[in-house]
């Protein structure tokens, strides 16, 4: 009974439902979504570079404390991690030990010294001297070198960020667990201003004490994959705006160029006998 | 407002459709819950600036300030999986209306319903009904038409 249809000069293809105003009016606002959505990738795509883009640093010359970093001022991303050397005096009395300290995976204790600087005159600084497993040990070493510490002399080391400043999770509050210049100076025998913000862990370990594992910083470039994942989304949007376009003018041409009597026959069929199976 | 399929779906796909409309139905509640925890995740951690820790030194669950993150951050858990699910239910969206020959419109309302709280709720009820009620009385149709054939 289809076949017996007469050909109706008012049905369009595909194509020229496609090219109707309303169609291309639509097709627009596609065009429009579409090119929000990729400039929202194109976006997520900066961010994902930005993310991983590394400042080559030469962290591993050896440069004058001063040159990198300013005492009472905060640590700056340049001075982190660099090796540096200074001049200066130790301060008696002033050595201490830091527990849950990890050194290559291994957990520890550091001895913790006070140095008066030279550049400026007499800031302080913070400096983990050196490593030890042994709790023990490093009270000895640290108990030794109060009686006796070094004397004048350069102090050359890799200067890393402080610890914030924590309450001791577990034991007597008096037992450090972090190296934080913020809480070092209150245990000072005697408090000096200006200080250095950052800690120098020392290169070379005195007798004893093993040197602190600092090693030199991460800079491996690195792709920030969340934002990656997030260009592609957009990108996959907006093929999608474009897949609905397509979608709405196909609707409605099998709408209008639907069979009317086979299409009231089935949209009313569901109520009437013989009207059930429709053409797939 | 029913929306009328563009095409009659065949009696053969009504099994597809009832398997399609579970997976609608599971993962709109599973999106819509997903979504009303993510509201109040956002409102704790951007009005108040705390996030919810699981396992940290503060006991097993704790809300904890941001910058204070030490354990299991559950906060950004629950955007994660709020993400995913929500893409499923897209998908879920997507085969419903393709296997009930609907419109596209029809995808995009459903699709919406979705980033409203609550509401994928509502849409939920009303496309359950109307593709249940639907299936239902084409059903009765074709039972009436097998009794008048044998009928007669």
């Amino acid at each position: 009974m289809t076949d017996a249809l007469p050909a109706d000069p008012q049905r369009r293809t595909l194509r020229q439902e496609m090219l109707r105003p309303r169609s291309l009016g639509f097709l627009l606002l596609a065009l429009l979504v579409a090119a929000v959505f990729a400039a929202l990738g194109q976006w997520q795509l900066g961010r994902a570079v930005q993310a991983g883009t590394v400042i080559v640093r030469p962290t591993e010359t050896v440069r004058a404390l001063a040159a990198v970093a300013r005492p009472q001022s905060q640590q700056t991303d340049a001075s982190v991690g660099q090796l540096v050397t200074t001049r200066g005096t130790w301060v008696a009395g002033d050595f201490g030990v830091v527990g849950d300290r990890l050194d290559r995976g291994d957990r520890g204790y550091w001895v913790v010294g006070h140095a008066l600087v030279d550049e400026p005159a007499r800031t302080s600084l913070a400096v983990g001297v050196g490593w030890t497993k042994d709790r023990a040990q490093a009270d000895r070493v640290a108990a030794r070198l109060n009686a006796a510490p070094p004397g004048d002399g350069t102090i050359t080391g890799r200067y890393i960020d402080s610890d914030p400043a924590e309450p001791t999770a577990a034991g007597s509050p008096a037992t450090l667990s972090a190296v934080s210049t913020a809480r070092l100076i209150n245990l000072w025998s005697s408090p000096q201003v200006p200080v250095y913000e950052g800690v120098l862990t020392l290169r070379s370990a005195p007798a004893g004490l093993t040197a602190i594992y600092s090693p030199r910083p991460d800079e491996q470039v690195e792709l920030n994959f969340l934002n990656l994942f997030y260009a592609v989304e957009w990108a996959l949007f907006a093929v999608a705006a474009f897949y609905v376009w397509y979608r709405l003018v196909r609707d409605r041409w099998e709408q209008e160029n639907a069979d009317p009597g086979g299409a009231d026959a089935l949209h009313a069929g569901a109520g009437a006998p013989g009207g059930g199976a429709g053409p797939a | 407002m029913p929306t009328t399929p563009l095409r009659v779906p065949p009696t053969r796909d009504f099994p597809t459709i009832r398997r399609s409309l579970l997976f609608y139905r599971t993962f709109a509640y599973a999106t819509g819950v997903a979504l009303l925890l993510l509201c109040v995740e956002i409102v704790a951690k951007y009005v108040f600036g705390v996030e919810l820790q699981l396992g940290g030194p503060y006991g097993f669950l704790a809300l904890v300030p941001s910058s204070q993150m030490h354990g299991f951050n559950l906060s950004a858990t629950i955007q994660y999986v709020h993400g995913y699910l929500y893409l499923i239910y897209l998908i879920s969206d997507f085969v419903l209306i393709t296997v009930m020959r609907y419109p596209i419109t029809r995808f995009l309302v459903i699709a919406a319903g979705g980033v409203v709280p609550f509401l994928s709720f509502v849409t939920e009820r009303r496309v359950h009904r109307e593709i249940a009620g639907y299936l239902a009385e084409r059903e009765a149709a074709e039972q009436q038409r097998a009794t008048a054939a044998t009928g007669a």
